[in-house]
């Protein structure tokens, strides 16, 4: 094989798997803001307190997009959710980019620094826990004060239990999934 | 009873269709942005109350779902939280709670601050907003699967929600995305409307008037 059709064929191993990334992230995007409106249909206390359902689409590309696609993931999850909630300009939108930011960011780098050492269940409770931790802060600077220390337990708890569910369907998701393993080969330039 | 939501749904449908079809979408959000601006930046709670029932009227008229019961529930914990914190003169008590006067103004206004800009999002955030560039069209695609997944015929039973979800992954995959965005295409290509431009350009001088007007007369 010639050295030009090599690196030809290298270049569309490229672009396959740029338009295989685009897509997996695209379809996880969408899945985000399904999940995001099951999530509004359950009652909260405070707009800005969510169960993080919406989060499960970022736990799975945890393992499965590189950082800048998965970086994107969750800039399209946090502005599509604020066009269809409406919520774009709003502390809503902010407190969503805090916290989704900061839990992929801790899922990522949780990944990276232990690979399978850790199970989908920590990945998923460090990230829920991470975010909220976060979303607590800006409550503090921004709206309730020092008062926020009242809410931070429950709200720290309830991160610690979402994760902890969401961590789970994570794990049997990815085990019997037969998307999963095709969004892989095609992410890896295979499919 | 039942009759009567009904024609109130459809009251805000009919609303929501003239917003949309009044204000070009990146224009609304552009004016939605600007005014969220001056809105954030405005010191005096007068004025800010004034602008908050604007902005809800505003959000009325969009067509836009609002809940007034969940702005005074959200309105009283964030004064609530705050006047746990005294400063200031003490105005009243309840029980052991003193109610401090800077408390109670702070409290006000970050209420006022925190539901107003969900008013003024919802105003002028549309569906059919896009994004430019990369990361636009990759916004765009996600949408385009977010409808397919909302058509989906089948269901996602909870005893089978792992195998449902997988088979709705796979198929929406499977389908790819051959169709073209035509909405958003014609939203896009849609000339602005003249009177849409005068009144959103209206809207984001009076705001910025509330908020440099002030400064402006007590300097000359």
């Amino acid at each position: 094989m010639g050295a030009s059709t090599r690196s030809s064929t290298r270049a569309a191993e490229r672009s396959s798997a740029e338009r295989g990334r685009a897509d997996v992230t695209a379809l996880l995007g969408a899945f985000c803001f399904f999940l995001s409106a099951v999530e509004y249909m359950i009652p909260k206390p405070l707009p800005f307190m969510r169960l993080g359902i919406a989060n499960l689409p970022i736990l799975l590309a945890a393992d499965l997009l590189p950082l800048p696609w998965y970086l994107a993931l969750a800039l399209v999850k946090v502005f599509g959710m604020s066009v269809i909630s409406g919520s774009l300009f709003s502390y809503v939108a902010l407190f969503s980019l805090a916290g989704t930011l900061t839990a992929a960011l801790a899922m990522w780098l949780a990944r990276r620094a232990f690979g399978r050492g850790v199970t989908a269940v920590g990945v998923s409770i460090l990230g829920a826990v991470a975010s909220n931790a976060v979303q607590m802060g800006l409550a503090r600077v921004l709206v309730f004060g020092e008062a926020v220390r009242l809410i931070a337990p429950p709200f720290l708890a309830t991160g610690l239990v979402t994760g902890a569910f969401l961590g789970v369907f994570a794990e049997i998701f990815v085990e019997r999934s037969r998307w999963y393993a095709r969004a892989r080969s095609q992410v890896d330039g295979r499919g | 009873m039942g009759g009567a939501r009904e024609r109130r749904r459809e009251a805000r449908a009919r609303r929501r269709s003239s917003w949309e079809r009044l204000f070009p979408p990146w224009a609304l959000a552009s004016a939605g942005a600007a005014i969220s601006a001056a809105y954030l930046f405005q010191r005096s709670l007068e004025v800010r109350a004034c602008m908050f029932l604007v902005f809800l009227a505003a959000a009325l008229l969009s067509g836009k779902k609002v809940s007034i019961a969940a702005t005074l529930f959200v309105s009283a914990g964030i004064v609530a939280a705050n006047l746990l914190a005294p400063v200031g003169k003490v105005i009243a008590a309840i029980g052991p709670l003193k109610i401090t006067q800077t408390a109670l103004l702070d409290g006000l206004g970050k209420a006022l601050v925190f539901e107003g800009l969900v008013y003024i999002s919802k105003a002028s955030i549309l569906p059919g907003l896009r994004l430019p560039g990369r990361f636009g069209s990759l916004v765009a695609r996600a949408f385009l699967y977010y409808d397919r997944i909302v058509e989906f015929k089948g269901s996602l039973k909870p005893a089978t929600f792992i195998a449902d979800a997988d088979s709705l992954m796979l198929k929406v995959w499977d389908e790819g995305l051959e169709v073209e965005d035509a909405a958003a295409r014609q939203a896009d290509a849609e000339p602005a409307r003249p009177l849409a431009l005068a009144l959103l350009g209206a809207a984001v001088l009076a705001s910025y008037a509330a908020l440099l007007g002030p400064i402006l007369l007590r300097r000359y």
